[in-house]
């Protein structure tokens, strides 16, 4: 799966899950998810859970962070590291 | 400097004023005989109690004990002790039938067992989050639960167990109050509302559960300010030694671990600095803490008041309503 591709999944996953919450076709992939209040903690709840089981990725305790969820930009590296072992 | 004086307030004062404002609300807004209070032993109910005492006159308050299948030890006896120091009427009240009428029990029991299959009745439990000292990590609740004569054993929270293990429990908050507009009702009172500014303001409650009152005495004082006060209007020592606690699961746990990122001292420090625009590096000395840490709780803060929006929210309409 190319970056365009994972960028492309996470923010469709987003938009169907939250939606309600401002998550938009248009949304920045800079734009801070947890300042903007689109993601919460039981946000991210959910998007380990679609992460662990769609995508086949392990999620560990530590790496919760902003950093890793902080963003659609953040969350696209995250994944494309995870597949390819870096973390 | 910022220091931990900006929390310290003029106790003989601060009572006055909350007495006065009792007596108004009650009698001259609400106008009702008198006030019911449940009691869970803890500082804020304690000292909540005891201003109506001494505002209303302690024949016009009524102290409420609700315990359940998971409630301390200690928690009855301690309120049955303000109770008798105080002179007011008591009663106890086990909410324990109404929850099993519920399910609560059992729902509660099957979100834990979808975390930990082996999960057996006689194990205890605690919701907690991550030490938001040690890292930034996300607020993402983790389940501990221990066996008897075992140790606790601890895991993260899948969300539907999460979303079930806490609705499950919010039915225990529900309840109490249930139960204080019972006796509310029945004796013409008023019901009390127990939240400090920390917890009101960031959300430690549960809607129409005790985040549900006729008045709220002690919402604009930090929980610092509450113990100062505690200890003017002579609410027991041991009472005030206790550490704080959220009543609510089997496990004994502080309130730090389930909902603040820090204890109540600290925590009221930084969430006056950070309403008074404080810098981190500022406050940071007088919590303890670094900057980076002063910093994470300061983002908290404004995460948890992003929550706390739809547990304030009164029903919305679809126009606003004359005298509504």
């Amino acid at each position: 799966m190319s970056t365009a591709t994972t960028e492309s999944t996470i923010r469709k996953f987003l938009v169907t899950s939250f939606g309600y919450r401002g998550a938009t076709e248009d949304l920045g992939a800079d734009v801070h998810l947890l300042d903007q209040g689109i993601l919460d903690s039981t946000a991210v709840l959910e998007i380990v859970s679609y992460l662990e089981s769609d995508l086949g990725i392990q999620v560990a305790d530590e790496e919760m962070v902003p950093e890793n969820f902080g963003s659609i930009a953040r969350l696209t590296a995250y994944v494309e590291n995870k597949k390819n072992g870096a973390s | 400097m910022f220091s931990r004086d900006v929390l310290k307030i003029d106790a003989p004062a601060v009572a006055s004023e909350i007495e006065q404002a009792i007596r108004d609300q009650v009698f001259g807004k609400l106008r009702r005989r008198g006030a019911v209070v449940g009691i869970s032993g803890g500082i804020d109910s304690s000292v909540v109690v005891t201003l109506c005492a001494r505002a209303l006159g302690k024949d016009k308050v009524t102290g409420l004990f609700m315990p359940e299948r998971d409630t301390s030890d200690d928690a009855l006896r301690l309120g049955r002790g303000l109770a008798d120091h105080l002179g007011i009427d008591a009663v106890v009240e086990s909410i324990r039938p109404a929850l099993s009428g519920f399910g609560c029990y059992a729902r509660q029991d099957e979100a834990i067992r979808m975390v930990f299959p082996e999960y057996a009745e006689d194990w205890r439990f605690k919701i907690t989050l991550p030490s938001i000292l040690e890292s930034d990590r996300l607020n993402v609740s983790q389940l501990t639960v221990q066996p008897p004569g075992e140790e606790p054993r601890t895991r993260r929270m899948p969300l539907k167990a999460y979303l079930q293990l806490v609705a499950a429990t919010n039915f225990k908050q529900r309840c109490r109050k249930m139960m204080e507009y019972y006796h509310g009702d029945r004796l013409n009172y008023a019901v009390a509302g127990t939240p400090n500014l920390l917890e009101y303001d960031q959300g430690f409650f549960v809607k129409q559960g005790d985040g549900s009152a006729d008045f709220k005495p002690i919402a604009h004082l930090y929980k610092t300010q509450v113990y100062a006060l505690a200890e003017y209007i002579g609410v027991p020592e041991e009472i005030r030694r206790r550490a704080p606690t959220t009543d609510t699961f089997s496990l004994p746990q502080g309130q730090d671990e389930f909902y603040f990122s820090l204890p109540h001292d600290k925590m009221d420090l930084c969430l006056y600095a950070h309403n008074h625009g404080v810098p981190a590096a500022e406050t940071a000395p007088a919590v303890g803490i670094t900057p980076e840490q002063v910093e994470r709780v300061y983002k908290d803060i404004e995460a948890k008041r992003r929550v706390a929006e739809y547990l304030h929210a009164r029903p919305m309409l679809v126009h606003d309503l004359p005298k509504a």
